[in-house]
């Protein structure tokens, strides 16, 4: 049987159509929470995902990864409050639309472009496979050190707290990932006499406690509920008939989207903030953009549901993952033991196609069920906090548990939860720790091996030429804010 | 804390605070405890004999030169501006709230490893709700109910997790 078929039989089974639409309908729920958003509901649903097989885990975190992406746009557009950053571009024009009472109309927009924009970046990913396998057989373990740098410093230079942050937290990921057995002799390192240490810090553990637990305890602050105001009615078909006029838009949203996806740290918040500026560029009635332009939801929609499988062509091939939600099935894949990179394409080609498969079907049913249900998931914005907070720190403790039968697990969270909590608070970019955590390993495996090839002199390695390419563009992704900042400085003096 | 009324309040959606600034006294602690932690690192790396402690040598070191140059960076920008000033910037009410939440989920995870999930949740949940100001008793009932079937079905039934065994 070949690849293609086997993925499509699983991904078309009972089970498949089960899993992908109960994945979605979790990714809906949570994507629509606002404060909950998209990384913590992933976290909490990969603890389930261990007893499954991985192409069954895989199914249901795309579900999940497809519905958060296209339902945070509901609060945005229904209480101006966006289920997450990437979604934050919606309310512009989103939620004027709803408070003159259509509602439903820009929701109705927000889902056709969203689908569109979800086929159109599974579609590429389709594209892009072939050239993708000969791109990671290309990829040695100096290539995949310097990817890893260009990716931790993507992302560092993404975040808007600063370099010297951003490194820290990375390089701080990096170092508690060291902590247990080494790779190397298997003697443990870092364990301070505590046995539970030698079999490393669990990622799980980690995930839960850097987005749930210090997610809850911020949001304790406030006595009511995360919102409780509803508005919205209008017409679901105006809406599709609005967004087919828009078409325009959702194609360039959907490219802008793919591309930004491509580049480490650059999701789906670049994204939609780009394709609306281009929009409202483009438009011949600029200054209808931020009143309730169809232009103004459908364009971004379109980008930030297209950036799933744009990020996802680093997070297959070289296990940078493209964002925090790409990280987070990254994590899910290491669980199940499949390691992205060039074995991906001749190992486990099963899993890289029941992926690209439930992509697709998760446009699909943001079609469907993303119209459908669209009012009813709005009112989970409007679950008391008192009855909410409990609710997911019950859930994370005893997924926690349930992901490894580890009591001690659970306590590595809470400490993940306090740093998680002190990053929130003090700036630190939390994608950046969970990045350099997660590729920490990988870097160090590569770094040994490259170590070992140019025997201590590792400038050899500019003499390869991806290296030297990778090399360049860390430089230029570091160098571009500074750049800017003398620009900028340059522009004022000559203005004054 | 307030408490919860039948009455729809008003939406809280701005309820985060600002961040706190990196010279608060929050922040040069975090800094300096972090480069402290590099520095033990460090420390343990270099008495590793093998290659092992080679990346984590070459981390820890990078690491203490962050650290140390944000701790450093925080203490100057301090003493140039008023500290007073600089600790009132975007920092927050004393948060009861936050802090009883932090504390009780500890406290429900020191218990649950001795009772057990299922039954540290009977009291976990309904003291919690009531202490953060919901006045509804029939609704936390039903939910602290609608909490143990859930556990149940999710955990006990399909990742065979003792939910309801103090034995974990």
């Amino acid at each position: 049987m070949s690849p293609i078929w086997e993925a499509i039989t699983v991904l078309f089974s009972f089970n498949g159509l089960f899993l992908a639409t109960v994945g979605f309908l979790i990714g809906c729920v949570g994507g629509a929470m606002v404060g909950i958003g998209g990384a913590l509901t992933t976290a909490l649903v990969i603890p389930f995902t261990l007893s499954m097989t991985p192409a069954d885990a895989m199914i249901i975190l795309i579900g999940v990864y497809s519905g958060v992406s296209y339902a945070g746009s509901i609060p945005s557009i229904l209480i101006n409050t966006p289920g997450g950053p990437s979604s934050a571009a919606v309310t512009l024009d989103g939620y004027a639309m709803a408070r003159r009472g259509e509602g439903a109309t820009a929701i109705a927009i927000s889902a056709t472009a969203s689908a569109f924009g979800a086929l159109f970046g599974g579609l590429c990913l389709i594209v892009a496979l072939p050239f993708l396998e000969y791109l990671a057989m290309a990829f040695g373990s100096p290539e995949f050190l310097m990817f890893g740098l260009f990716g931790l410093a993507s992302i560092v230079a993404a975040s808007d707290t600063g370099y010297l942050k951003g490194f820290t937290a990375g390089i701080l990921g990096a170092l508690l990932a060291t902590i247990g057995a080494s790779m190397l002799d298997a003697n443990p390192r870092f364990t301070f006499g505590i046995s539970d240490l030698v079999d490393g810090i669990d990622l799980v553990a980690v995930m839960i406690g850097l987005f749930a637990f210090s997610e809850m305890v911020r949001l304790s602050r406030n006595p009511n509920s995360i919102s409780n105001s509803l508005a919205g009615l209008g017409s679901m078909w105006r809406g599709i008939v609005y967004a087919i006029r828009e078409w325009k838009a959702i194609v360039r949203g959907s490219g802008m989207g793919i591309l930004v996806g491509f580049v480490p740290g650059e999701g789906g918040t670049v994204a939609t903030f780009m394709s609306y500026i281009t929009e409202k560029q483009l438009s011949k009635e600029p200054e209808r953009f931020g009143r309730g332009h169809p232009a103004g939801i459908a364009g971004p929609e379109a980008a930030n549901n297209s950036v799933i499988g744009g990020s996802l062509v680093p997070t297959l091939s070289f296990g940078i993952p493209g964002s925090v939600s790409t990280a987070l099935l990254l994590t899910a894949l290491m669980l199940h033991g499949i390691r992205p990179g060039p074995t991906l394409f001749t190992n486990d080609v099963v899993i890289l196609y029941t992926i690209i498969g439930s992509i697709l079907f998760g446009a699909v049913l943001t079609m469907i069920v993303g119209l459908t249900m669209s009012r009813p998931l709005s009112l989970l914005t409007i679950i008391p906090i008192p009855i909410l907070v409990p609710l997911v720190c019950v859930i994370s403790v005893v997924g926690i548990y349930a992901a490894s039968f580890n009591y001690s697990h659970i306590f590595v969270a809470l400490a993940a939860g306090a740093l998680g909590y002190a990053f929130i608070r003090l700036r630190y970019p939390v994608v950046a720790f969970l990045l350099g955590f997660i590729v920490g390993p990988l870097a160090e495996e590569n770094f040994m091996r490259t170590w070992q090839i140019t025997q201590g002199n590792l400038w050899e390695v500019l003499a390869r030429p991806i290296c030297a390419v990778l090399f360049l563009l860390t430089l230029i992704v570091m160098l571009r804010p500074l750049w800017r900042l003398l620009i900028n400085k340059k522009w004022k003096k000559v203005s004054a | 804390m307030t408490a919860q009324t039948d009455k729809a309040p008003e939406i809280d959606l701005i309820e985060d605070e600002g961040p706190a600034p990196d010279s608060s006294t929050g922040g040069i602690g975090f800094a300096s405890l972090v480069c402290v932690a590099a520095i033990v690192f460090l420390i343990q790396a270099t008495n590793i004999q093998t290659q092992a402690g080679l990346w984590p040598s070459m981390l820890a070191g990078t690491l203490i030169v962050l650290a140390g140059a944000q701790t450093i960076f925080a203490i100057l920008q301090r003493m140039r501006h008023n500290s007073a000033a600089l600790e009132q910037q975007g920092s927050e009410p004393f948060s009861l709230r936050r802090i009883f939440t932090a504390g009780w989920l500890f406290a429900y995870c020191l218990v649950a490893q001795w009772v057990g999930f299922g039954p540290a949740m009977l009291v976990f949940v309904p003291v919690y709700m009531f202490v953060m100001g919901y006045r509804k008793p029939l609704w936390i009932v039903a939910v602290t109910a609608g909490f143990a079937v859930g556990l149940t079905l999710m955990f006990d039934t399909v990742a065979n997790v003792p939910v309801w065994s103090s034995r974990l």
